[in-house]
């Protein structure tokens, strides 16, 4: 009885408490984790946020470029303003779809605001491909390029799976 | 008046459908065409047919067959004779597959502009994201909308899509173009279901707009000038 009582008795209050202490770690782990994942998901939306509206504005300075083509080309060359106009045209397309994300992204409903960030990676894309055809056609765009770098951050680890084709 | 009574439904019956969503400015018709390769594709069926005569001629022998899914086309109509036409091909085989991105921006763009969009729809759309992955019932919900097939996904990234400067849905144009034809020509089954092709979209006012007119009327519509005469025809090998 005596050895129980000066030895098993406290190893197994030890051991007990050695559990409870490991239960707590791990239960405080998992917490951390949670948090972290839920920061993560905030930060990104709130970066979206800022960022976005970065991006109109560059998108929008460029369409400066092509206005003022238009205005100069319109009574001279018809066709050369045309083709200003069709640039424009698909500035305004890019614009409209990036302030659409960012409505979504702005929105209240969680789905609206899911929906906003995973279409983000489109936006990007968009992005890219203008400033590959903006290089190409020797139109001066540094602003667009330095925030593409930023926005690639933002989005590069959003998943965008391929759907499986038909 | 029995005769009246009946001619008035059937009237109806024909023309609700194509005035259902609005004033109609986009032309369009459904071929129902057989490929055999190294023959003329054979038109066994025309839905509707409602622009200019000039132009059906010049269309219709020229009716795409194989892994060429996309011509878009620009003429000039009102100096005679007609200019010929500028012909280029922005997507040469099938399109790409569709990504979960490109899904998120076409749902976000109609969102954005009141259009109805199935909950359900919604629901399962958040519920991939937050996954990361593709589910079943995303694919599902997509397919009963009609966004997962090849002409939904061509439109989708026509009326999107990014193209080079100075061009019009990827062509540079050698002429202001008064007419303007995209042609979707599909080596498979393809939806009679194309009303969305003939309306401009409800929201006329938002730059870009939502529909492949609005996309190629935004350039006349900067320049103040008249809209072009244009036209969709998608045409495959089997109406479903």
């Amino acid at each position: 009885m005596n050895f129980i009582k000066s030895f098993i008795y406290p190893a197994l209050i030890l051991s007990s408490v050695g559990y409870s202490t490991t239960l707590t770690l791990e239960a405080e782990s998992d917490g951390q984790q949670l948090s972290n994942k839920r920061q993560k998901f905030v930060s990104r939306q709130e970066l979206l946020i800022n960022h976005l509206p970065l991006q109109i504005e560059a998108l929008r300075a460029l369409q400066g470029t092509f206005q003022a083509n238009i205005d100069t080309q319109r009574e001279q060359n018809p066709l050369e303003a045309f083709k200003a106009a069709c640039s424009l045209a698909n500035l305004q397309t890019l614009i409209a779809s990036t302030q659409d994300v960012l409505n979504c992204i702005q929105a209240e409903d969680p789905t609206r605001i899911s929906i906003g960030i995973g279409a983000a990676p489109a936006i990007k894309q968009g992005i890219d491909q203008l400033i590959g055809h903006l290089d190409t056609a020797g139109i001066d765009c540094y602003s667009l390029k330095r925030l593409a770098e930023d926005f690639q951050k933002i989005t590069r680890d959003i998943p965008n799976p391929d759907f499986p084709v038909d | 008046m029995k005769f009246f009574a009946s001619l008035w439904l059937v009237a109806f019956a024909l023309f609700n459908n194509i005035y259902s969503a609005g004033t109609p400015c986009f032309t369009y018709e459904v071929f129902d065409h057989i490929n055999v390769p190294g023959v003329g594709p054979a038109l066994t069926n025309s839905a509707i047919t409602n622009y200019p005569y000039d132009q059906i001629r010049l269309n219709h022998g020229v009716v795409l067959a194989g892994a060429t899914p996309v011509q878009v086309r620009l003429g000039r109509f009102t100096t005679i004779p007609p200019a010929s036409w500028d012909v280029d091909m922005p997507f040469v085989g099938p399109p790409p597959p569709m990504n979960l991105a490109n899904i998120n921006l076409m749902i976000a763009r109609r969102l954005a502009h009141g259009v109805v969009i199935a909950p359900a729809l919604l629901a399962n759309l958040a519920a991939a994201n937050a996954a990361g992955v593709i589910t079943p019932a995303l694919t599902s919900s997509l397919r009963a909308g009609g966004y997962l097939n090849n002409t939904s996904d061509i439109l989708n990234r026509l009326t999107l899509g990014v193209f080079p400067p100075g061009t019009i849905l990827g062509v540079l144009p050698a002429f202001i173009p008064d007419s303007i034809i995209v042609h979707v020509a599909l080596p498979q089954r393809a939806s009679k279901n194309l009303n969305e092709l003939s309306h401009s979209s409800l929201a006329t006012a938002v730059p870009g707009g939502l529909t492949l007119k609005d996309r190629i009327n935004a350039p006349y519509a900067l320049l103040g000038g008249a809209m072009p005469n244009s036209a969709t025809i998608v045409s495959s090998s089997q109406l479903q």
